[in-house]
């Protein structure tokens, strides 16, 4: 059984190497009828640059795998986008990384995951077992093998929703949700440990996990909570114990402010749990104790902490691959992306009244919350994270070269962007471009003086309006909160603002810098200029590979000391601004100093679809790639086609396929091995576990992920890992949907309904702690 | 000698309030009659400058150079071990630095499971204390949790935040111990019904949600069985409460590394946890210690040219406050009785650990590392080990207290304790 597998492996080896053969001279691998000459799929062209190059290789690897780049010498080397011809030159170079194998592990999936024996010295990008590490294996299998070719090219002409989701509450959504519950002014919150910041935002999804930290603080705190509601119990218990009895007004309790805490109807069995706890904790303490310990249950529940985003199987989604979410969900869905808050009483009586059915509904709900000024709180959030303007407060400042940096200027500096920002949205145009190149902005008298302009007449302390026009100073990139919190804590930081720039503002990750070159930054040097500090940067080339995306972007900021304050030359030495950006789609253009540099980057499109992408991330709790990837493009697209109204855009999120509906689970390969008990499948993903128990007999724990499903059929990888002790021979048995077309690093057999995969010669034998993995192609 | 509850130990997947199967790792251990019983981890961050960083001399003959960064260890020479020439194997720069210094690397299936050296610690001898770990922070989450702000780990990937208020410790540690022992029980009594009625929540809502929800629950339900150890009356008279500090005050760093050092010599003594970590800000960190004499912050100062005698001098000021900090640490373990007879530093290891070498470099070679206590360590030595996997050292660590793994993370890096480490 094993000879002949091997066999097949090599012969699967021979097609590959055949198929790269005939595709150098021929562009055209898919004529013969031969199987063995008929390696790839007759799309895979399509594929590569719908599914592999556009969303993954372009955005992810191109800034270090290009000419000049640090990667600039690796076999992988990307052609610019625009360049003519890259397209296909692209696809053939990845082709041939695709064939080339170690330890049967095709290259092209060994190294962006870490995986290959040289590791991935710029980083780690693609995690086996992630959606993205899935597109790439399909891609492996499709050149190589010719093998999952009905899997859909994702040209996104089916916008599909998101995953079902729980999303715990972000720190501020708890204090908000609490002062709402109860009228509190909640500080429990903020005092929570930090989240997990993915993609810039402390507020995505898979984030959101509760350690046994915050297990802890939530405890305290709902019971901090319940003992200060229960100072005023009538103010919260909607009945008179003393005329209704206790089991009825307990009851009375749960069902009203259940349905508030919950954010949906409390279900009898609900009711029922909440009301022996009640009984058990009233038969010792009392009545009000009773109401109390419901109350501090209530606020650890996972109905509260959580906001589901899970949909109802009974509700029919749009097609049978869709699940809707319940109209309490929208309402919440609603509620906290426009308010950071639970839904008002008019929300819930929509939700009550079947008033969330349609498109239409949900979009006066939208409007009417964006209107209200409760809406600024989430303006102001997303604005603090995306430029990370929550940093402002812990930004070191010498306060020998800063002795006017304190918590007074903070404070007026956080006003003026808020303020900015309120007014743009409310009262200017209200477009992206407004808020970088505005000629306006707010001071008070404090920052007045800051910024060298004439105060406002108004009263002591307030802001007003003042016109910038003939200053040196436009929009939102030039205010002092933006320039002080990425400047240095004794200068500027041409590094830092150029980071912030291409970072959030073009959405490309820069990678740290490689390791073994001294990367001191420049010593402070009275005879030298800021940027003449930072020339190096740009003369030595493995500086230069990445320091040229950023310095040349910073430099435009250079009139500008390093809590922001304007300067019209650098301790007598000449300030030059001039600077220019690289490397991107659509906005590589030179420029001379912040004022041009803020019209380019209002009127670029790489800036406008990175914003919207911004917007996705911190709304949907999600990142704007993978599932959400085709979302994603078509919110972007219609942002930068539209009117580029920043309200309009948070309106388009409330009318995607992933608003109101989720995708049905996909197929999980269940944990039915016999003999391992509760040992390990997981799915997609999988692997974030503390560790599946070993099976007395086979200590073996096995992830398998569906890299993609195309309904008549499905690749998967699985992993195969050994937990135990001792050097073992390997071998998982679980029951495959449909019938398994193609196997690769693996054998099988068939029985009872189970198969049984064994390895090769070269990965059946596992060291503790060892994995090995194969994948398979199945028909149904 | 074996701990009746280490079996608590929760498998992530099928997790729920009842004790799940035990997994096989934990199972053979050692204890050597000086095994240590306790576990101190303490970090700073980015880097050292080795010529700054390392003593004179070698072996037992050694001493702290006058002006150098360990110089402030010089009361306790014989209580330490200065551990140079210890590489992490296939890692480099700061993320991989922070993410490999006490997990090793590896993965699920390795000895100690992706886990971090304290967390692995606490699940080997510190499921039966109050609290299996406790981790204190000073400024370590001022820019949320990620791969530069988190070094402990419960499994591969899963970070296990430390607490940067000493106020939020402190209710933690005392906050239960309110009223006479009837009320004690009786509120403890209460929240364990609440407990029960949030985890029975939780397992009905797992069986309604996907894989990767799932794991999510899992975890949630893990947590709660931590809370749920940890309801116990009180083992010591609190002290006064810590006085408010800005968390995040640059100038507050001081004061709150101290009152958390307190509060961890006292979850010790007190016998609240055996297992305790200490995270001073992060990797590139920024902290100006402007109470030593900087203007600086932390991690532009690291990277230091050794052209540049300012900058060189700065970075080394706030290194020997660091050293000042552990010495600090070491005085008071040394002084504080052990409930089970003599001083704390008899039976409780410590580790200073970095996550990186020369800071300048960006790489992760000779990481500068500091041992100290009890355990069976031949203290008293500066020892080169020539570029031995670091996972070597904690290996090491792991049998000063007693445990028998003879890998930690990736095995492939190395196994074994070090040569010359155990008296």
């Amino acid at each position: 059984m094993r000879t002949t597998f091997r066999s097949a492996k090599h012969l699967l080896f021979g097609v590959a190497l055949a198929a790269s053969a005939i595709a150098a001279c021929s562009d055209d691998d898919n004529g013969g009828k031969d199987p063995a000459l008929n390696a790839g799929c007759p799309d895979d062209l399509a594929f590569f640059q719908a599914n592999v190059y556009e969303p993954l290789l372009d955005k992810h690897c191109f800034l270090c795998h290009r000419e000049g780049g640090l990667a600039g010498g690796s076999k992988f080397k990307l052609l610019p986008k625009d360049q003519p011809g890259a397209l296909e030159a692209n696809f053939k170079m990845v082709k041939t990384l695709a064939a080339e194998e170690i330890n049967g592990t095709s290259v092209f999936l060994s190294r962006p995951s870490g995986k290959h024996p040289q590791g991935h010295p710029g980083g780690i990008i693609f995690q086996q077992g992630s959606p993205d590490y899935s597109t790439l294996s399909l891609f492996v299998t499709r050149v190589t093998r010719g093998q999952g070719c009905a899997a859909p090219v994702e040209t996104c002409t089916t916008v599909e929703p998101g995953p079902r989701i729980l999303r715990r509450l972000s720190r501020e959504e708890y204090d908000a949700t609490i002062k709402d519950l109860f009228g509190l002014d909640s500080h429990w919150g903020r005092a929570f440990v930090p989240d997990i910041v993915l993609g810039g935002f402390d507020n995505n999804a898979n984030a959101l996990r509760v350690t046994p930290l915050l297990a802890d603080q939530l405890g305290r705190a709902a019971e901090e909570i319940a003992v200060e509601v229960m100072k005023n119990p009538t103010a919260i218990i909607p009945c008179d114990v003393a005329v209704e009895g206790a089991v009825p007004c307990a009851t009375k309790f749960i069902e009203v402010v259940g349905k508030r805490v919950f954010r949906r109807p409390m279900l009898q069995a609900d009711t029922d749990r909440y009301l022996a706890l009640f009984q058990k904790a009233a038969a010792v303490d009392g009545f009000y104790k009773g109401i109390e310990v419901v109350l501090t249950a209530m606020l650890q529940s996972p109905h509260f902490l959580y906001r589901a985003e899970l949909g109802d199987p009974d509700l029919a989604g749009s097609s049978p691959s869709r699940v809707r979410l319940t109209p309490y969900e929208v309402a919440t869905e609603l509620s906290y992306m426009l308010w950071g808050t639970m839904p008002d009483s008019e929300l819930t009586t929509a939700a009550d009244t079947g008033n969330l059915e349609t498109d239409e509904q949900v979009e006066i709900q939208a409007k009417r919350l964006l209107q209200d000024p409760r809406s600024d709180a989430i303006i102001e959030r997303f604005v603090n994270s995306w430029l990370e303007l929550d940093r402002l407060d812990s930004a070191p400042k010498d306060p020998v070269t800063y002795p006017e940096w304190n918590e007074q200027l903070r404070k007026s500096l956080r006003s003026e962007t808020m303020t900015f920002v309120k007014y743009v949205v409310r009262n200017g145009e209200g477009t992206l471009p407004e808020l970088f190149d505005a000629a306006y902005t707010f001071v008070n008298a404090e920052l007045a003086t800051y910024y060298g302009v004439a105060a406002p007449p108004v009263p002591a302390g307030e802001f007003g309006k003042v016109d910038l026009l003939g200053t040196n100073r436009a929009g939102i990139l030039t205010h002092g909160s933006v320039l002080a919190t990425h400047g240095k804590p004794a200068g500027s930081s041409p590094v830092h603002r150029g980071e912030l720039v291409r970072e959030r503002l073009l959405c490309q990750h820069l990678p740290p810098p490689p390791p073994g070159i001294v990367a001191q930054p420049p010593p402070i040097d009275p005879t030298k200029s800021t940027r003449e500090r930072y020339s190096a940067h740009t003369t030595e080339s493995l500086c230069r590979s990445c320091h040229e995306l950023v310095d040349p972007i910073g430099f435009a900021y250079e009139h500008f000391d390093g809590i922001g304050r304007y300067r019209t030359d650098e301790n007598g030495l000449p300030i030059d601004s001039t600077g220019e950006i690289l490397s991107t789609s659509s906005t590589n253009v030179k420029f001379d100093g912040a004022l041009e540099l803020a019209s380019v980057l209002a009127n670029s499109p790489d800036v406008q679809g990175c914003y919207a992408r911004q917007w996705i991330r911190y709304s949907y709790g999600l990142l704007d790639e993978g599932p959400l990837s085709c979302v994603s493009n078509s919110v972007a697209n219609e942002f930068q086609a539209g009117n580029l109204n920043m309200l309009d855009l948070l309106i388009s999120l409330t009318k995607t396929p992933h608003f109101r509906e989720r995708r049905a689970d996909p197929f999980e390969p269940g944990p039915e091995d016999p003999g391992s008990g509760a040992g390990g499948a997981g799915g997609a993903g999988g692997g974030g576990g503390a560790g599946g128990a070993p099976g007395p007999v086979n200590p073996i724990a096995y992830t398998t992920t569906v890299d993609s499903d195309w309904n008549t059929g499905y690749q998967a990888t699985v992993q195969v890992t050994n937990i135990g002790m001792e050097k073992l021979v390997w071998s998982v048995s679980f029951k495959v949907d449909g019938t398994i077309a193609n196997l690769w690093n693996a054998t099988s057999t068939a029985a009872n309904g189970l198969t049984t995969f064994k390895g090769m010669d070269w990965n059946g034998t596992l060291d503790p702690g060892q994995s090995a993995s194969f994948g398979f192609v199945a028909n149904r | 000698m074996s701990h009746p509850n280490r079996r608590r130990f929760l498998a992530g997947l099928g997790a729920s309030l009842i004790a799940a199967p035990v997994l096989a790792t934990l199972s053979k251990k050692t204890h050597a009659a000086t095994a240590a019983r306790r576990l101190i981890v303490m970090f700073s961050p980015n880097g050292t400058i080795h010529k700054h960083w390392r003593p004179s001399g070698s072996g037992t003959n050694f001493s702290f150079p006058a002006g150098s960064i360990l110089e402030p260890l010089a009361p306790h020479k014989n209580r330490v071990i200065v551990c140079d020439g210890l590489d992490f194997i296939g890692a480099e720069n700061h993320e991989a630095g922070m993410a490999h210094m006490l997990t090793g690397g590896g993965g699920l299936g390795t000895a100690t499971n992706g886990m971090s050296l304290d967390q692995y610690v606490a699940q080997q001898i510190g499921q039966s204390e109050r609290f299996g770990s406790l981790e204190f922070g000073v400024q370590t989450s001022a820019w949320g949790g990620n791969v530069q702000t988190r070094m402990s780990y419960s499994g591969p990937g899963i970070y296990v935040p430390p607490d940067d208020s000493p106020k939020s410790v402190f209710t933690r540690m005392f906050g239960d111990a309110v009223g006479g022992p009837g009320q004690i029980d009786a509120a403890l009594a209460r929240k364990k019904s609440i407990l029960d009625l949030v985890g029975g929540e939780l397992t009905t809502l797992r069986s309604r949600v996907g894989t990767e929800e799932k794991v999510k629950l899992d975890e949630h339900l893990a947590a709660l069985q931590k809370v749920e150890n940890g309801l116990q009356g009180p083992s010591c008279t609190a002290p006064a409460a810590p006085p408010a500090v800005g968390t995040y005050d640059n100038d507050s760093f001081p004061t709150i590394g101290q009152l958390q050092m307190d509060l961890l010599v006292m979850s010790l003594a007190c016998g609240m946890t055996r297992v305790a970590s200490l995270q001073w800000n992060h990797t590139v960190g920024p902290v100006v210690m402007s109470w030593a004499g900087v203007s600086e912050g932390h991690h532009g100062l690291s990277h230091s040219d050794d052209g540049n005698a300012a900058g060189v001098a700065a970075f080394v000021a706030t290194e020997r406050w660091y050293a000042q900090q552990f010495a600090y640490l070491i005085d008071k373990l040394s002084t504080t009785p052990d409930p089970d007879g003599g001083n704390l530093i008899d039976t409780t290891v410590l580790l200073w650990c970095k996550e990186l070498g020369d800071g300048r470099m960006h790489d992760c070679k000779s990481v500068p590392f500091v041992l100290a206590g009890g355990g069976g360590l031949a203290t008293g030595q500066y020892l080169n080990f020539g570029g031995k996997s670091h996972t070597q050292l904690l290996v090491s660590v792991c049998q000063a207290l007693g445990l028998s793994n003879t890998t930690f993370g990736d095995p492939a890096k190395g196994s074994g304790s070090l040569p010359g480490i155990f008296a």
